[in-house]
């Protein structure tokens, strides 16, 4: 397995790509991702020891909140080869809500936007994957283009 | 890494030695490193190499820390750079990268303007 991490100015991603069942365990300490985004593949995540687990697919589960396992040890475990991206807060007090974006929006400056697959435009920009941006307070018109672009936008502190 | 050991005391009523450590390669004597006080009781004495092997295992976070309170050399120290690549503008300069053992490697992004 691959995995890829990149500090950003508010946030960091990482990135895991690897084969089909296969098995990678994540520390508390460094367990700081609050939603998975998976754009090739399948598999679930769980606390260590805990029954209960959240399944992540790139058809019906591709944009996960996964804050329940923040600080805690956990499992994931792959069904096929996958490709998953991770949207991590830098400070735990941190606070972030995410969700997919399939409309035109209206930004704010507490946002950043974060293209994970494709060539969506948006206004007028074609990004590419892995392109992200701060947002500011207009409107911002999208063509998806069957891309997956995540919006994050930070709260005050918990 | 190699690493080298050095017990300076053995103290078997309380179960410790006193020991310096560095790395093989280390441009400082061993003894000019700081010595450590290491709890023996939880170390394998089945015989010579399980002992080693345990203690290596135990005091390998010191190495690195000690590496890390190293002073670095004027010569050595590294610029900040970041922005567009340009190779040319790198010659001659002192460039600070990770090697990243958890395997981890950089993540490609690019910030836009929408």
């Amino acid at each position: 397995m691959m995995r890829y991490l990149k500090k950003c100015e508010e946030f960091s991603i990482c990135s895991e790509v690897g084969e089909s069942d296969l098995l990678f365990t994540e520390l508390s300490e460094d367990r700081s991702t609050l939603y998975q985004i998976v754009v090739k593949g399948s598999g679930k995540i769980a606390k260590v020891f805990d029954s209960k687990f959240t399944k992540l697919d790139e058809t019906t589960d591709n944009f996960v909140d996964l804050k329940q396992y923040k600080g805690y040890h956990t499992i994931f475990q792959s069904y096929k080869p996958f490709h998953i991206y991770g949207f991590n807060s830098l400070k735990c007090s941190d606070n972030w809500d995410g969700k997919l974006v399939t409309n035109s929006f209206k930004g704010d400056k507490k946002s950043w936007l974060i293209c994970f697959k494709g060539e969506p435009v948006v206004n007028g920009v074609t990004m590419k994957t892995m392109d992200y941006a701060k947002l500011c307070d207009k409107n911002y018109d999208v063509v998806l283009n069957n891309g997956i672009i995540g919006l994050f936008t930070k709260h005050s502190m918990i | 890494m190699k690493v080298i050991i050095k017990i300076e005391e053995n103290l078997p009523d309380t179960e410790q030695i006193v020991m310096r450590i560095c790395s093989l390669h280390s441009h400082k004597t061993i003894d000019e490193h700081r010595t450590y006080a290491i709890g023996t009781s939880d170390l394998d004495m089945t015989d010579v190499e399980c002992f080693i092997d345990s203690l290596i295992f135990k005091v390998k976070h010191l190495l690195q820390q000690q590496e890390e309170n190293e002073p670095i050399l004027d010569k050595n120290t590294p610029i900040e750079i970041d922005g567009e690549l340009d190779i040319q503008s790198l010659v001659g300069k002192i460039i600070k990268g990770k090697i990243n053992h958890r395997g981890s490697r950089l993540l490609k992004m690019r910030r836009v303007e929408l």
